[in-house]
């Protein structure tokens, strides 16, 4: 029987580290890449930070939360601001350096009263690049996220110090049951 | 009377499109008449995105090179199922080009939330000419 609200736990620390070197085969490298399995209520994936990129990770994002019976209004607000987060990974943070990946990873988690939210973490490992926007298309992309998001963070990878993390966290959402 | 093209890069911009931007979105621009005067529609269906929104701007561009006099250019996106902070901002720069080349843009939407939630959550339905069908875009007074 599938439990109808996975263990709650923050993404950081449930899911698999980030692209390793190794991986480069053309499979790996541009097929997008489950790190584990969806029924658990997580999400990962590791994409080339190229355009083409932006609509497999919107459609990975809806194929997860529709598995999650998560209300329609509520996931098109999800897919926007990942939209939003990959996007920007994938327009500046390989600029001045060789194209490399970025990574969507993401976990539902149980919230008081009995209710549900996910929180995505959006990383790349290229330039860092701060929250102030002097650039047109971040400007109007951070309060995109921000108003279909419960709390955005922007910040730096405590691990590394390349790269840009984005963590979105969902509204909180009523339970539902997944779908099988 | 109607004419029909391809407002996409390909026509005469340059920057040709690979065959993944064109299965996303889909941009046909047709002049059409109506009773109370000729518009100049470009129909965007699908997708825009990072990936395709050069190709509304471009067809965008082309719309105000096309627009003859007495024409209102009119942007359709009642058959957008996704847009994003760039497809505002194209929209946004759109309404900026033609208020300085003092030429009619509208811009059509539905009550579909791919295209309207964006804009309301982002305030910009106070910037941009929205009209619900494209007939009420050209009959509104200028």
């Amino acid at each position: 029987m599938t439990p109808a609200m996975p263990p709650s736990a923050h993404p950081e620390d449930i899911l698999l580290p980030a692209s390793s070197p190794g991986q480069t085969s053309r499979g790996q490298r541009f097929g997008y890449r489950p790190r584990l399995p969806e029924s658990h209520g997580l999400l990962g994936l590791a994409l080339p930070a190229e355009p083409i990129s932006i609509s497999v990770a919107r459609a990975a994002v809806r194929r997860w939360l529709a598995e999650w019976s998560w209300p329609a209004e509520q996931l098109e607000d999800i897919v926007l601001a990942v939209n939003e987060a990959v996007s920007n990974a994938i327009e500046h943070a390989y600029l001045d350096r060789p194209p490399g990946m970025v990574e969507i990873r993401g976990a539902i988690e149980a919230t008081p009263r009995a209710q549900r939210r996910v929180t995505v973490i959006v990383r790349d490992h290229g330039r860092w690049r701060p929250p102030p926007i002097d650039d047109e298309s971040r400007r109007r992309g951070i309060p995109l996220m921000q108003a279909c998001m419960d709390g955005v963070a922007i910040g730096q990878p405590d691990d590394k110090p390349v790269g840009t993390r984005v963590v979105l966290r969902s509204k909180a959402v009523p339970p539902g049951r997944k779908q099988c | 009377m109607q004419e029909s093209w391809d407002g996409g890069p390909e026509s005469d911009l340059g920057g040709g499109p690979g065959p993944a931007d064109e299965q996303l979105v889909r941009i046909e621009t047709a002049r059409r008449a109506y009773s109370a005067g000729m518009a100049l529609v470009v129909t965007v269906t699908g997708e825009i995105d990072l990936l395709t929104i050069d190709r509304l701007r471009a067809a965008v561009a082309a719309g105000f090179e096309d627009l003859r006099d007495g024409e209102i250019l009119v942007i359709d996106l009642t058959p957008v199922t996704f847009m994003d902070s760039r497809g505002l901002q194209a929209l946004v720069d759109a309404t900026q080009a033609a208020q300085q080349q003092r030429e009619p843009l509208r811009i059509v939407v539905d009550h579909t939330r791919p295209v309207v939630r964006p804009i309301q959550v982002t305030g910009l339905d106070n910037v941009l000419a929205l009209f619900n069908t494209v007939e009420d875009a050209v009959h509104a007074p200028l």
